[in-house]
């Protein structure tokens, strides 16, 4: 189960992501992020506080966002990572990508630093 | 009703004694010594969260121990997964999804997951690791099986497929207070 809101600060979109991110989620996901890019929303913060467990499906969704918002000069951050999702992140080495935080508002200044 | 619309089973089969590999599980039952539990689920990942409940479970309790680190558990419980959405996703692609076969083991020294199926089997060396630069959004399955288990082996007879993941574990403060992990843990 993933439920997920989401909140624009200005030019920024703010994801929270709550329960799994998994194989069976993913593909909910992926369409509502296919339509933040419809809109040109590309730069997007992750505030996955809430998120439970994360699997290679849902590393693959919001890798997938990524490498396309980058395309279009648009970012990725991650906020209060943690837990079994933070053991993904850092086994996948994915820290060498994203910028990670501490807090939503620190991912969300970073966009305007 | 068909099988695969049949609730999970959760059995707890024996336990502080040897299993004795009952007929319908012979073929997969590697049979060992420890604390053992089975499930056997459909395959369909709407059920996969039943039996990674159970191994939260076991794991919380492992680390309560102090024999598994909570770290630790975090990847157990993600190599469970992987293997679980493997068996789900590709060994009864195309077909009825049948049953898998989850055995938990929790003996002196050692976590055991066996996750068997009886679909497609697969050869894991020819499953080359991820190249992680290039951010690759598939394939990472195997790759977070191997990175997060101390050791990984895969059989397939009969029909039978079964992926075989091992944790070491410490030893409890109780029975032996330098060795194992527990060295590597903040005495009190």
């Amino acid at each position: 189960m993933l439920s997920y809101q989401k909140h624009d600060i200005q030019d920024i979109t703010v994801f929270a992501l709550r329960g799994n991110l998994d194989a069976l989620t993913a593909p909910t996901l992926k369409k509502e992020l296919e339509n933040l890019l419809a809109n040109r929303r590309i730069h997007v913060v992750f505030d996955l506080s809430g998120l439970e467990l994360i699997d290679s499906s849902g590393v693959g969704a919001i890798v997938g966002l990524f490498k396309r918002v980058r395309t279009l000069q648009g970012d990725v951050k991650i906020a209060q990572l943690r837990g079994q999702p933070a053991e993904i992140f850092k086994l996948l080495r994915l820290n060498r990508a994203f910028e990670i935080f501490e807090s939503i508002d620190q991912a969300v200044e970073r966009f305007s630093a | 009703m068909t099988e695969s619309s049949r609730a999970p089973a959760l059995v707890p089969v024996a336990t502080h004694k040897a299993v004795a590999g009952g007929e319908a599980v012979a073929a997969c039952d590697a049979g060992s010594a420890g604390e053992v539990f089975r499930f056997v689920i459909p395959a369909r990942l709407e059920y996969r969260d039943a039996a990674r409940a159970f191994l939260a479970f076991v794991c919380a309790q492992l680390a309560a121990d102090r024999r598994l680190p909570e770290d630790a558990g975090h990847r157990v419980i993600s190599a469970f997964v992987e293997a679980f959405n493997n068996a789900a996703l590709h060994a009864y692609a195309g077909r009825a999804p049948g049953p898998i076969e989850v055995e938990l083991t929790v003996s002196h020294g050692r976590l055991s997951l066996q996750i068997c199926d009886r679909g497609q089997s697969f050869i894991p060396d020819a499953i080359p690791d991820p190249d992680l630069d290039s951010l690759p959004e598939g394939g990472l399955g195997l790759f977070i099986i191997r990175g997060f288990m101390d050791r990984v082996d895969y059989h397939s007879q009969n029909g039978c497929n079964c992926l075989v993941m091992e944790k070491q574990l410490g030893q409890t403060l109780q029975t032996d207070p330098i060795g194992g992990l527990d060295a590597e843990l903040p005495k009190a």
